[in-house]
């Protein structure tokens, strides 16, 4: 308890310190940002500045950090053990599609509820352009229908594998789409309609990805108590 | 603090309360809770700095996928499973009492099978921690001694119930003819 408390108080001294500093530096040249604001809406005919530079301006990074997302889902599949995975797939898959024990009032208000989640991710995919939103975001958003599903009933036989396929298959048609508008060689796109295709294949990849990462969890190590007789 | 809005202020400095709270806690959902308003609060600080889609991804990411997927982890991985091997269709209760006590203060989750097969079958076909098979008074405890809270369990029976009345075995080192 005391080492708890002493590195709580040395973290803390820490953080203060490093505001002081950062907050005294100087920064007068702002000659990248200047570029950003001046040129970003024009050149890359979007309005939101933000999504120009992470798939126009910066797109080698996205390339990447979609991957790094890519991997820790297959680390995750790798790592843990199949074997109980499977045994108690088949025994999951058998059993009624309707928990009783779960109150009605969660399964009726969220079974509501999650239409709403549907259109509203939908919305922040497809309005990346001119608003606020993009790909991430609305990937994110819409891992959660299969959580609403889940809450609603858990009982039922949810396939870990169509996720875990269909995220690669998004990341390669991103990859695809990405290198032709590079190339400049085949130019029947325009920027606009390049930023557009390519949120939708990041944000359908996010959620694929994020998704396949809860049912894998959801199904690790669980049995069912019962009465063997 | 050289900004110049008193909000901004407050809720940094909320932010930190929230964190300190998080580590300083014992028990482990709590944590887990309040990292999670932790994120609501830092996606709040980004929308008064002007930051409307990072605002949106760390509220959606830190609350909603971090926090279920912590909260589905946990209710995963402290599940006890302890199997009950019946002879005369009667249960002994204090033994359930003294497992149950030990396994809420180190917040396990008990999951309780009865059974009439043999040990070999149970060690062979299904995968437990603890395994209790009376036999003439004397209460046999199945387990791994690697497990420290299967020896947290044998060393509370023994004090309670006498040394002579429990024995307790290493599951991996039994033959094959119990």
């Amino acid at each position: 308890m005391r080492q708890k408390f002493w590195a709580v108080i040395i973290f803390i001294a820490f953080l203060i310190f490093s505001y002081i500093y950062i907050d005294s530096a100087n920064t007068s040249s702002t000659e990248l940002a200047d570029l950003y604001i001046n040129n970003a809406q024009a050149n890359s005919q979007v309005q939101n500045i933000v999504t120009a530079i992470y798939l126009d301006y910066r797109i080698f990074d996205t390339i990447f950090e979609a991957l790094l997302l890519l991997i820790a889902v297959i680390a995750i599949f790798q790592f843990i053990k199949l074997e109980i995975f499977e045994n108690n797939l088949e025994k999951i898959a058998s059993s009624e599609s309707i928990d009783f024990s779960q109150s009605s009032i969660q399964r009726t208000l969220v079974s509501i509820i999650y239409p709403i989640f549907i259109i509203f991710g939908i919305y922040i995919i497809t309005r990346g352009t001119d608003s606020p939103g993009g790909g991430f975001q609305g990937g994110a958003i819409m891992t959660t229908i299969i959580m609403c599903r889940y809450l609603i009933v858990p009982n039922e036989r949810y396939d870990y594998k169509i996720p875990y396929t269909l995220e690669k298959i998004f990341y390669s048609a991103f990859l695809i789409l990405v290198f032709i508008f590079l190339s400049k060689k085949i130019s029947f796109i325009s920027t606009r309609q390049y930023i557009q295709i390519a949120n939708v294949l990041l944000g359908i990849k996010v959620a694929c990805g994020l998704s396949a990462i809860f049912l894998r969890f959801i199904y690790f190590g669980k049995e069912e108590a019962e009465e063997i007789e | 603090m050289s900004s110049m809005n008193p909000v901004i202020d407050i809720t940094l400095i909320v932010i930190i309360v929230l964190a300190i709270f998080t580590i300083i806690t014992p028990r482990v959902r709590k944590s887990i809770i309040l990292s999670g308003i932790m994120s609501v609060t830092a996606s709040f600080a980004y929308v008064l700095l002007a930051a409307p889609d990072i605002a949106l991804t760390e509220a959606v990411v830190g609350t909603t996928i971090t926090t279920v997927l912590l909260l589905v982890a946990i209710k995963k991985s402290k599940i006890f499973i302890v199997y009950y091997i019946k002879r005369d269709e009667v249960i002994r209760e204090d033994i359930m009492k003294s497992i149950e006590q030990i396994l809420k203060e180190s917040e396990y989750e008990l999951q309780f099978v009865c059974t009439t097969e043999t040990v070999n079958f149970l060690k062979n076909n299904y995968s437990f921690e603890l395994l209790i098979e009376e036999k003439e008074d004397i209460i046999h405890l199945y387990g791994e001694y690697a497990n420290l809270t299967f020896v947290d369990i044998v060393k509370k029976l023994k004090s309670e119930f006498g040394e002579d009345l429990i024995s307790s075995k290493n599951i991996h080192d039994i033959g094959g003819d119990i």
